[in-house]
């Protein structure tokens, strides 16, 4: 088996596009959350969203026009390409054969729907474009990544909603490690939908004023969009190259609570069973981890059950692993998040330095570890759990360290 | 591959528009039977492989069904037949294996749902949505209530590659087991036939105006479109021989490659879906000399057939003519993100039975390939299935007999 | 919808039909004082899909924390007749 290096990072968020952008920003403790703006709320008893504000996806799209196709295509592109360039591999070196892309998504292309349903009301189904419905399933965001960087090697989506990202780092892994694959662009996109938002809205789920992850007074998660890709090569390849080689991937776990579709398992089941599955599959145990990006969606329920699950797991370590959730400030990206939370994650491990927990004000008696309140902190950790959970009881942690 | 542990299929479960349940999909598809005729559920004068008359409580009981959609229910009568036919079926009382899990591949996955949620929110307002319809909208939506009905606590991933989801999704879960992620593995794939979609392939001109299918045929025009849930049971080798149970066939390679041309186009020159057989066989450790039959994922699609004959020919060379070729989509039309998945229960079918499928209604293919509308005997270990999608994507799997 | 019509009896039947939808029995299985929660297995997602049909049905506005305090059918009848009395 192969190690697996990450050596490329690019993403688009609601705090900033670009590594840089995006790290300077996420351990400053930014706000990206703000009213949403790309549809009316003024129907909904909430009015805040994590969107990308401005994007403009045509410098990034080059091989057919960005208007083409869905946002979600659209901003997995720009995170593509600037994971591309933050790599610094060249492409064209390359069997494509052995060049793939691999996406998680929870909504994959919404805005298809939302066109449709809007023609449809406005001037009947007859109206609707016949070339609309092929641009919604999932799998054309990978695909439009493939054909706009001629990679012709695995192109997949795994859409298991906002655990997703984590899926599809996990799987590109397992492509590089078991010698199918020599380069995996690898992430999760999703675009700011009504549809989505209606939804969390309806089940009282989006905090009307703030995100705040694990405070004691903590009222809910708030919608975001945004893309994040990473690119991962055998470790050995990165070496030779000379590459920046942020993180080795080690391993992940995933685990089903089959429990409840939108409720988390009350004693988190599955996502103690996904944290210990990506420690043993990746050779390391609860005493190696020195940092843990939270799934942390700032709901009451799944912040309570993500703490009751690490205070388990961990035992006693548990007060002293930091633990933050990066959700208080670009909200939940959904099937983005994992895979934006895995570049956080990298560059944790690059830069020694840990993101915040913002809008933390009140510990939370029945949940109180380290959330790493308000203000990044410099902790050197070697070995991190990324955590990501998603409608359907889906759970997934990856492993990842600092290369040595 | 040396060392990794062989995957073996222990078990299948079907639901289709030529019959329920392995015995009666096997009758009906070795009979010749076709699926298409007028779609009560898409109304008008619609023709599609529907499942007509679709009871799910004949499977599931009359409790838990209101909740779920259409391709919910599809995948959890084939997860019920599944997990019967294996002796998987988890106790009432419990919490169920942590290492029995489910891979689903789809393609439009939950676009009725999902339109329908957004359509009550424009309609009557967002203050009137159903609460209990939002979780229908996600894509994994069905894996998700499957894991729930049946108990499911290990990996719960959906798999989504246009038409050859069925097939990857296969492929994954055996990954899994060789990863040591899981020990037993439902894996095949559900899509629900539903007006969205439809409208998408009847306006980009997909569809045989006909209502024919007629893969590989001189007088193609397009697909019928399809729906269907298909599961096989997944196990490694040493898990088949401690459970003592005699497994159906053996999942012995796969391989995938992208043309990367167009998301709804196929390139008929491209070489991606021979260079996916080619390395289906490689990793099955067999030459193209060792396949005893295919069973292709031809549809009635002009340039999609076209490729993929093109694909066998620079494969086989001369010998294709030798092969017998079943395209079995004649029968069940084109069922999207499940197809790979029945393609897959039809090689199996195939190698027990030493005979490939019939292509029912075959009349005369412009291609050097040996179809025809009778089941064609075959002595050989091997069958190769192959998938090619209109994004780009192709795969194929390769099938080794169980004596 | 003429709110001032409305009976008890006429919502007491109506929540009892969905109360008895989203727990798949019969109407006629679903008591007065029968706790939601504890006897009919009632989560948090099927008693948000009740609150939504009610409040859709009279086009009355029941706030959540109100719902959440609501165990069973007399409490819903009680509740909904204060909102139908407040809009009517």
């Amino acid at each position: 088996m192969r190690r697996v290096a990450i050596t490329g990072l690019g993403l688009v968020t609601p705090i900033g596009a670009g590594r840089a952008t995006f790290w300077k920003n996420v351990t400053a403790g930014t706000n990206g959350i703000a009213p949403v703006q790309s549809f009316d709320t003024s129907e909904f008893p909430v009015h805040l969203g994590a969107e990308v504000r401005g994007f403009d996806p045509a410098p990034f799209i080059q091989s057919r026009p960005a208007e083409s196709m869905g946002r979600g295509s659209q901003l997995a592109i720009a995170a593509a390409r600037l994971a591309v360039q933050d790599s610094g591999v060249d492409l064209a070196a390359y069997n494509r054969r052995r060049v793939g892309v691999l996406m998680g998504t929870t909504s994959g292309e919404p805005g298809m729907v939302e066109r449709y349903n809007d023609i449809r009301k406005a001037e009947g189904l007859d109206a609707v474009p016949g070339e609309m419905m092929p641009k919604y399933p999932c799998h054309v965001i990978p695909a439009n990544v493939a054909i706009e960087f001629d990679l012709r090697g695995p192109c997949l989506m795994i859409p298991t909603a906002c655990a997703a990202g984590n899926y599809a780092i996990g799987y590109a892994f397992d492509l590089i490690r078991s010698g199918r694959a020599d380069l995996m662009l690898a992430g999760g996109a999703d675009p700011f939908s009504r549809i989505t938002y209606m939804g969390f809205a309806r089940l009282g789920a989006i905090a009307p004023e703030k995100c705040q992850p694990f405070d004691r007074n903590r009222k809910g998660m708030v919608p975001g969009e945004g893309a994040a890709i990473l690119v991962l090569e055998p470790l050995d390849d990165a070496q030779a190259r000379g590459a920046t080689i942020y993180a080795e991937v080690l391993g992940y776990g995933v685990s089903c609570d089959s429990h409840h579709m939108t409720a988390a398992h009350p004693q988190g089941d599955g996502a103690i069973r996904a944290m210990a599955m990506a420690l043993d599959q990746s050779g390391r145990t609860i005493e190696d981890v020195g940092y843990v990006s939270a799934h942390g969606t700032g709901t009451p329920t799944n912040d309570r059950v993500e703490a009751l699950a690490l205070r388990t797991l961990f035992g006693d370590r548990a007060p002293r692993v930091p633990m933050s959730s990066i959700k208080s400030m670009i909200g939940h990206t959904m099937g983005a998040a994992s895979a934006i939370e895995a570049v956080a994650c990298s560059m944790a491990l690059h830069t020694g330095v840990i993101p915040p927990t913002i809008n933390f004000q009140e510990p939370d008696p029945d949940s109180d570890l380290d959330y790493v309140p308000n203000t990044a902190r410099e902790a050197h950790p070697q070995v991190v759990l990324n955590n990501a959970y998603a409608f359907g009881g889906n759970n997934s942690s990856l492993c990842l360290a600092r290369p040595v | 591959m040396s060392g990794t542990p062989k995957i073996f299929a222990t078990g299948a479960g079907v639901i289709s528009p030529i019959g329920a349940g392995v015995d009666e999909f096997a009758e009906r598809l070795y009979a010749g039977c076709r699926g298409a005729g007028p779609s009560p559920l898409l109304g008008g004068d619609a023709v599609a492989c529907e499942i007509r008359d679709f009871t799910p409580q004949q499977w599931l009981g009359n409790k838990g069904i209101r909740v779920l959609d259409r391709s919910a229910r599809l995948l959890a009568v084939a997860s019920q037949m599944t997990l019967s036919a294996t002796g998987l079926v988890q106790p009432e009382t419990g919490e169920g294996d942590p290492g029995l899990g489910l891979v689903c591949g789809t393609m439009f996955g939950s676009v009725h749902s999902i339109t329908s949620f957004d359509w009550s929110g424009l309609t009557d307002g967002p203050r009137y949505v159903n609460p209990m319809e939002f979780p229908n909208t996600v894509i994994n939506s069905p894996a998700g209530q499957a894991a729930i009905k049946f108990k499911l606590r290990g990996v719960n991933s959906t798999i989504s590659a246009g038409l050859i989801s069925g097939l990857y999704a296969v492929h994954y879960a055996s990954e899994f087991l060789i990863f040591g992620r899981a020990t037993a593995l439902l894996a095949g794939g559900v899509e629900e036939l539903c007006e969205e979609s439809y409208l998408g392939l009847r306006k980009t001109e997909a569809l045989s105006p006909r209502g024919e299918g007629e893969p590989f045929g001189k007088e193609r025009d397009g697909v019928v479109a399809g729906e269907a849930a298909a599961l096989l049971m997944l196990e490694a080798e040493s898990r088949v021989r401690e459970r003592g149970v005699r497994p159906i066939a053996q999942i012995a390679g796969f391989g995938t490659a992208q043309d990367a041309y167009k998301i709804n186009g196929y390139r008929v020159r491209g070489t991606g879906a021979r260079e996916a057989m080619e390395q289906a066989l490689e990793a099955a450790g067999i030459g193209a000399d060792a396949v005893g039959c295919v069973i292709s994922g031809a549809s009635g699609s002009r340039a999609g057939d076209e490729m993929e004959a093109l694909s066998l020919e620079a494969l086989f060379g001369a010998r294709l003519e030798g092969i017998p070729v079943a395209a079995p989509k004649a029968a069940w039309g084109e069922c999207l993100g499940a197809s790979g998945a029945l393609s897959v229960l039809a090689g199996v079918l195939s190698l027990e039975r030493q005979a490939v499928p019939p292509t029912a209604g075959f009349r005369e293919t412009p291609f050097p390939l040996r179809l025809s509308a009778a089941p064609q005997p075959f002595e050989s270990d091997y069958a190769l299935v192959t998938a090619c999608s209109c994004d780009g994507g192709s795969a194929a799997l390769v099938l080794k007999r169980v004596r | 919808m003429e709110h001032g019509t409305v009976t008890a009896e006429e919502i007491r039947d109506e929540v009892k039909r969905l109360i008895a939808e989203v727990t798949e029995r019969t109407p006629e299985e679903i008591g007065d004082t029968a706790s939601f929660t504890e006897e009919l297995g009632v989560d948090s997602l099927m008693a948000m899909e009740v609150m939504v049909a009610v409040d859709k049905k009279w086009k009355i506005n029941i706030p959540e924390e109100e719902f959440g305090q609501i165990r069973n059918v007399n409490d819903t009848v009680s509740v909904v007749q204060k909102h139908l009395g407040a809009t009517a």
